[in-house]
């Protein structure tokens, strides 16, 4: 192994490029502001996708040794350890974009009870961030990378004046916004970063509802083309690919001074100073490096002499529930795939005057999957077989409706990401344990999620595929991580301050959900975004002044 | 060799031929030839060609196979429920039996599917569903191509609000 040095000081050193790596990088060069990018993978090369390939096609093409690009980190090459029995499922993407190369792209405002509802209610800390800091930066954000949806303007869901043109619902869609307003639930229009009309040089989407595959003509937002692209433009910022960060490094000040980084396949070490730090890893890659990064200022990691880093780890709980609506049984077979997943949303649902409510915080609702899709998978739970079962999945073929419930995890000290003592990964760096588990508010809440999928699936008179009440994703299976280095006014129970800045090292900063004191029953991308750009404003004016 | 073994190769020399020929491809690969024949009716038990291509029609087996290369739980089940039916024997009833003999471990009698059951039913739902056979002849999918346009639902009856 050979350490490398680069003689060379970056005035700030950004570590990640997805949704905030990019965002960081994006705002700070166009500011003028020299930036040098740390990313663990390298550029998904559009070209490969295999956007347009049918299922019968990517056989065929398997079978010529042929392989679709490989955007998930696979847990053999980074295992994460958990307890017997609680299981983590982490997703993860190494490679410029992160996980914005194939996320779901639904793109929804935080409200403000989102920001301040721990206040109201006691658990954990309120985000230091109000509606009204954040809402010109949700305005920016939304007309930077186009994101598509209605004028809906819902006490649980802020409208925006800067959608595009929402795509038109599908049958199904349609008709169980129905059958919620018969059970008392409001249905809106979705909210994706697709761009449906041409926008800032992108798109627009042609409607082949292949997103999860990778956009071949970035039809919707990824941190790669619509941020690292336009800022490597500018001629400031340097990426350096497949560079794993493992430490960030401390002066004798106890500011950040640079990071140690492998080189991912040559496994070689390396060392670049700076003067500032960026972090934005995605939530547990970010704790974990900051868990590793023991300078001799810094015994308990990086800016965590209160302890705060690590805890807190908070997501959210889901399950499926799926059904056939009989207007549509036996029906003509459409072209079903539109903008792939719901054009609809179910802002978070509380029953009039909050009867029954017995949990904190809530739950919305995406519905991803409806008719006819590339596939017939519902089958499997049809009973028997022959030419019965194969009528009868014919039948409900473009009937399927799909409800996707996601409710907000409380923040738990005890959830936590920590180092392993003894297993390290292929470059000496510690792996991480992920303690995780759910409590009695996610499950009296789970309760409360099954009866609104009952109550709007029996308003559809839908015939509803077997479930079992109660059932929940694995944990992690959201992906929405956060918590675990949270923002707070108050030092001792955070670790940053309301722009994202360590307490205790001025010049490091950390821009992605980790610094998200609540989970929300929300995606959170969006509200990644601005936040990062929020942060890196300040950060930008705490550097002109002379003060980071 | 006995009658009944002979009786089945020939029935199997019958149904072998067609996944493969259609498949261009020579021999299974995680499968004996009569287990591969077994498969095959069985395949074609649970999504028979009707108005429509079967499962054998539409190359099934042969991605069954496929999937049991990639695994060795799913090939043991598989082989072991094969076996459990009898082998290649089964070949020789009648129609009538054979479906008997499937709705015994299928669940609709009551009892609950077996693990053979469910594993085959699931792996011939997939494979059936994500050929061009099935998803575009049998359900008439048509979508993952590009539009200019997504007209969505145009039923107004479907649109209402009450
Ligand atoms: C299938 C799927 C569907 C999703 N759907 C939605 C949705 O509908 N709406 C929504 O809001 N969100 C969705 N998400 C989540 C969304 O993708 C994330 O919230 C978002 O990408 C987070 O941005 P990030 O910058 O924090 O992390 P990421 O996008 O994950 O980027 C992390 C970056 O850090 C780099 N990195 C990691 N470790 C290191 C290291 N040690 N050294 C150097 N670099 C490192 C990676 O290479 C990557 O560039 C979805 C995710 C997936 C996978
Ligand atoms: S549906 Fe639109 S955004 Fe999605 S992959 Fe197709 S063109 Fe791209």
């Amino acid at each position: 192994m050979q350490i490398r040095s680069s003689p060379e000081i970056a005035d700030v050193l950004i570590v990640g490029s997805g949704a905030a790596g990019g965002m960081a990088a994006w705002n700070l060069t166009r500011q003028g502001v020299n930036v040098t990018l740390l990313d663990a993978g390298e550029r998904f090369n559009r070209a490969r996708f295999w956007t347009h390939v049918r299922p019968w096609e990517r056989r065929a093409r398997e079978a010529r040794g042929l392989h679709p690009p490989e955007f998930y980190l696979q847990a053999s090459e980074q295992p994460v350890l958990t307890p017997p029995g609680r299981p983590f499922d982490l997703t993860r993407v190494w490679g410029r974009g992160g996980k914005t190369n194939v996320w779901g792209r639904v793109a929804l405002r935080y409200s403000d009870l989102n920001f301040h509802e721990p206040a109201l209610d006691g658990w954990e800390i309120p985000w230091p961030v109000t509606y009204a800091e954040m809402a010109p930066y949700y305005d920016r954000v939304e007309q930077l990378i186009g994101v598509c949806g209605g004028d809906d303007d819902e006490p649980f869901l802020p409208g925006s004046r800067y959608h595009l043109p929402p795509p038109n619902p599908r049958c199904g869609e349609y008709l169980i916004r129905r059958a919620a307003h018969h059970a008392g639930v409001k249905i809106v229009a979705g909210r994706r970063a697709v761009v449906t009309r041409e926008h800032n040089g992108h798109g627009p989407c042609h409607y082949c509802g292949a997103c999860g595959r990778g956009c071949d003509i970035a039809a919707f937002f990824n941190s790669s083309d619509y941020l690292l692209e336009p800022a490597l433009a500018t001629g400031r910022l340097t990426i350096v690919d497949n560079a794993v960060a493992a430490e960030i490094l401390t002066g004798d000040d106890g500011l950040a001074s640079g990071v140690r980084y492998f080189g991912r396949h040559s496994r070689d070490e390396h060392t670049l100073r700076a003067r500032r730090v960026v972090v934005a890893a995605s939530c547990v890659d970010s704790t974990r490096l900051l868990l590793n990064s023991r300078g001799a200022r810094h015994p308990n990691g990086i800016a965590n002499s209160n302890d705060v880093i690590g805890r807190y780890l908070c997501e959210q709980i889901r399950f499926h529930m799926y059904g056939f609506v009989p207007e549509l049984m036996g029906g003509p077979v459409h072209n079903d795939d539109g903008i792939s997943g719901a054009h609809i949303y179910m802002p978070r649902f509380v029953p009039p005057g909050g009867k029954g409510r017995d949990y904190l915080r809530g739950y919305g609702m995406q519905f991803w999957g409806f008719g006819a899709g590339a596939g017939a998978s519902f089958g499997k739970q049809l009973p028997g077989f022959g030419a019965g079962l194969k009528r009868g999945i014919k039948q409900r073929y473009p009937a399927l409706v799909a409800l996707h419930p996601y409710g907000e995890v409380l923040p738990r000290a005890d959830n936590r990401i920590t180092l392993d003592p003894v297993r390290k990964d292929a470059y000496g760096i510690p792996l991480m344990r992920i303690d995780y588990s759910i409590g009695e508010n996610e499950r009296r809440m789970a309760e409360a999620m099954y009866t609104t999928c009952e109550e709007i699936l029996h308003a559809a008179k839908a015939e509803v595929l077997p479930y079992q009440r109660g059932w929940l994703d694995v944990n992690g299976a959201a992906i929405h991580e956060h918590g675990t280095c949270r923002m707070g006014s108050d030092p001792k129970r955070s670790a940053l301050n309301k722009y994202c800045q360590a307490h205790e090292v001025k010049n490091l900063f950390v821009v992605d959900g980790a610094s998200f004191p609540t989970s929300t029953e929300k995606n959170p991308t969006l509200t990644i975004l601005a936040n990062a750009w929020r942060a890196t404003d300040y950060m930008a004016a705490e550097m002109a002044a002379g003060r980071v | 060799m006995s009658t009944t073994r002979r009786d089945a190769l020939k029935v199997l020399a019958a149904t072998t031929s067609l996944p493969f020929a259609a498949q261009g491809a020579t021999e299974p690969k995680n499968f004996t030839a009569e287990e591969f024949a077994v498969l095959s009716r069985l395949s074609d038990l649970i999504l028979p060609r009707t108005d429509t291509p079967g499962a054998v029609d539409a190359g099934v087996p042969a991605i069954l196979d496929d999937a049991a290369g990639r695994s060795p739980a799913l090939r043991n089940t598989l082989r072991e429920g094969i076996a459990s039916l009898g082998g290649a024997k089964f070949l020789t009833e009648s129609e009538a039996s054979q479906n008997q003999a499937l709705r015994r471990i299928s669940g609709l009698d009551g009892a609950a599917p077996t693990p053979f059951f469910t594993a085959l039913k699931n792996e011939v739902i997939d494979a059936y569903y994500s050929t061009r056979e099935g998803l575009v002849a049998e359900l008439g999918y048509h979508g993952n191509v590009p539009l200019a346009e997504f007209p969505g639902c145009t039923h107004p009856e479907h649109q209402r609000l009450d």
